[in-house]
């Protein structure tokens, strides 16, 4: 009987792929797939944005924005609008100005490349921002002052002490838009506490600002 | 162990039994934890495809942008994660390796979930709850490959991007290990409660066996129990039948007993009749013609009794040719009479094997018979007869079951006016419905109580002082079995009473209808 034939070769083809799909082998490779995906992923969470000129050694002239108050430290942070990664560095800086002693001022630049939308800068980044005590927001256009401070990705702190010299710049995330204890924040924590730290620059984790594309522009 | 029965043999049965119900607890434990955890881990697919898209949809160059890398790890990671262990559950459900598959799946979806929400400290309760989750299948087992993974993913990490898993190393070098110690922590917890929950599946086991033992002595013992009552029934139905077939003779007899006053009251009749016969006188006619036989003319035309003989002779035959008729007639009756006891005594045996002969009935003739049956005896009493005839359609029932019905109503009727000062017997018959005609006998008799009306068909029951009770009851017994009923009516002590005798009509007729 070809139809029961047929019928009985089906159902040991689908014997012998189940017997297949379930083999050692077959475990072998979805634990080597899993375990190259993970990996994958850990490694885009932990390559950092490129980094781009040094920021100034001294707080820069013609940053009109932003109001150094003298005495105290200063921060800067540059962010993308639209960047998912930023949450955790906004995360970040939400626990280092409770963690201050309103010892240092912060101010927030949203950078806007040209073309970008009159909406650009109105999302959840803006009012996550805005609800940190302690810090104050800007639209930075053209990303006019994001170039003045060297910041080419999103999340990027720079610190200056009370007599405006530089004192850190780098990220505060161990990781892309990963939170959690990192070294970033704690060199700024010691800033804060000892006025001195070992570890002046981090790498920045975030979405490119595009700042380097609108200077070649 | 303690002896759970006197039988060693027992005991062993029970725990082998034990053993065997053991077996059929954790597999169905265990796939039943299967599918919930292969439904937990496609939800879980698609709540890190859902977290990725809401919480990452882009990564950003300036105003450039591409989908971002989460999305494509929550789907096409998330999916190698949780699809292979769901076509284990779906190919080798209740397995070993499937539990543990599903075990390293759902930490490995904790670490997923964590980098997906960017590390949020909340998502780390996924861990926890996880294995808590784990502990449902109550094999401790369960928990080695996923804290090993957990532990795999903090040395890997460690050891190749240690700022990934360890935070900072400037503040907290040992976190890491206040993490691992809540995981142990926790496993330690879970595999007290799986080793206790998996020593209570083996008392619930052998609790179990213990009761299929006694269920099974139990059901021996009921059916010992049962095969004699099964005994006893069979002894009851012989007997049963025994007092039916007595029941059914005693009917039998009381319908013979009613065919046989009709037929005492015609025997008398005619014995009545052949004494009154004017013989005696022909004799004398006879011894006169003999003494004359010489001069017989002279005799008849010159004796003055001679003379007179023709028209004795004349008057002695119209006197004898009545009595003839008489007696034929009451020979006639007796001849029914004892036809119908014939049929009476067939009807026991047809009784006794429990068939029927149904023909179609001419019931105004079959009412003439039962009331001629009894019609000495109504004449007697005095009894005036009203016949309501009705068209109807056909009926087909057994004819002597119907006729032995109708004489014992007419009987009853004719019984119940005896001290009635008006003694009317109306019998006949009319359509109650297209299924089924209505035969009734209505007297002005003594009448029926109302709490006798259901009673009066029980057997054994009479208002009579010479009755046996026999009588209705065998009546409405043999409607029954022609699919008919029978049923009274009475408006009261004294103001007489009416038995309808239901029967269905022909087949044939309901079909033509």
């Amino acid at each position: 009987m070809p139809g029961i034939q047929s019928a009985d070769a089906g159902c040991m083809a689908a014997s012998k792929l189940a017997k297949l799909a379930t083999s050692t082998p077959s475990m072998v490779i979805w634990a080597g797939t899993v375990a190259i995906g993970m990996a994958g992923l850990v490694h885009y969470q932990m390559t950092s944005g490129a980094s781009g000129r040094e920021a100034p050694h001294s707080w820069p002239a013609g940053v009109d924005d932003i109001v150094r108050k003298p005495g105290r430290l200063t921060l800067v942070m540059a962010l993308h609008p639209q960047c998912p990664c930023s949450r955790a560095s906004l995360h970040e800086l939400s626990q280092l100005m409770a963690r201050s002693g309103e010892k240092m001022d912060a101010h927030i630049l949203f950078v806007k490349s040209e073309g970008a939308p009159a909406d650009w800068c109105d999302g959840n980044l803006w009012k996550q921002a805005k609800d940190i005590p302690g810090v104050s927001v800007s639209i930075d256009n053209d990303a006019k002052d994001g170039s003045i401070f060297g910041a080419t990705t999103s999340g990027q702190v720079i610190v200056y002490d009370a007599s405006g010299t530089i004192r850190f710049s780098g990220g505060i995330t161990d990781g892309r838009g990963h939170e959690g204890d990192n070294t970033g924040l704690s060199a700024i924590l010691e800033l804060i506490r000892d006025g001195k730290t070992a570890v002046s620059t981090t790498p920045v984790y975030g979405c490119s600002l595009g700042v380097s594309r609108l200077k070649k522009q | 162990m303690q002896p759970l029965y006197a039988s060693p043999e027992l005991d062993k049965q029970i725990e082998a039994r034990a053993l065997v119900l053991r077996n059929e607890y954790d597999q169905a434990l265990w796939k039943h934890t299967d599918r919930m955890f292969a439904v937990l881990l496609f939800v879980e697919w698609l709540a890190a495809v859902a977290t990725a898209v809401w919480l990452s949809p882009r990564a950003w160059e300036g105003l450039d942008y591409r989908i971002h890398p989460h999305i494509w790890a929550a789907v096409f990671l998330g999916g190698i994660i949780a699809l292979y262990p769901i076509v284990f559950v779906i190919l080798r459900p209740g397995e070993a390796i499937t539990r543990y598959l599903i075990a390293t799946a759902q930490v490995l979806y904790s670490a997923l979930l964590i980098h997906l929400s960017g590390g949020r400290i909340e998502t780390h309760f996924h861990v926890f709850v996880s294995l808590a989750f784990l502990s449902f299948y109550r094999d401790w087992r369960v928990l080695v490959p996923a804290t090993i993974v957990v532990a795999l993913d903090h040395a890997v990490r460690g050891t190749f991007w240690p700022e990934s898993v360890f935070g900072t190393t400037t503040i907290s070098p040992w976190r890491w290990m206040e993490h691992a110690g809540w995981v142990v922590f926790e496993d330690i917890i879970l595999v007290w409660s799986c080793v206790r929950g998996a020593k209570e599946l083996g008392i619930l086991a052998m609790r179990q066996s213990l009761l299929e033992a006694t269920n099974q002595r139990v059901e021996a013992e009921v059916a010992r129990q049962t095969a004699a009552l099964e005994q006893v029934h069979r002894e009851l139905i012989t007997t049963a039948r025994r007092a039916g077939m007595a029941d059914i003779a005693t009917g039998v007899l009381h319908n013979v007993g009613n065919v046989l006053n009709s037929v005492n009251v015609s025997s008398a009749v005619i014995g009545n009749t052949l004494r009154k016969l004017k013989v005696a006188g022909l004799a004398k006619i006879a011894v006169l013609l003999g003494e004359h036989e010489q001069d017989l003319a002279a005799f008849m035309t010159t004796d003055s009794r001679g003379m007179k003989l023709p028209g004795f002779l004349t008057q002695l035959a119209g006197h004898l040719t009545a009595e003839q008729e008489t007696a034929l007639n009451e020979v006639d009756h007796l001849q029914k009479n004892i036809e119908h006891i014939k049929e009476i005594v067939k009807m026991q045996q047809i009784h006794a094997s429990s068939t029927g002969f149904s023909e179609r009935l001419d019931l105004r003739e079959l009412i003439e018979t039962a009331l001629q049956m009894n019609m000495q005896s109504l004449n007697r009493h005095a009894v005036t007869i009203v016949r309501e005839f009705q068209d109807i359609p056909p009926v087909s029932a057994d004819k002597h079951k119907v006729l032995q019905i109708l004489v014992n109503l007419i009987t009853n009727a004719k019984q119940a006016m005896k001290d009635s000062p008006e003694r009317i017997l109306t019998v006949g018959f009319l359509a109650a419905n297209e299924a089924s005609v209505r035969i009734f006998v209505r007297d002005t008799g003594c009448g029926v109580r109302t709490e006798n009306m259901t009673r009066i068909f029980s057997h054994g029951f009479t208002t009579k002082t010479d009755g046996h009770g026999f009588g209705l009851h065998s009546s409405a017994l043999a409607a029954k079995e022609m699919k008919g009923s029978l049923s009274v009516h009475s408006d009261g002590p004294g103001k007489g009473a009416i038995f309808t005798l239901e029967l269905p009509v022909a087949a044939s007729s309901l079909r033509a209808a």
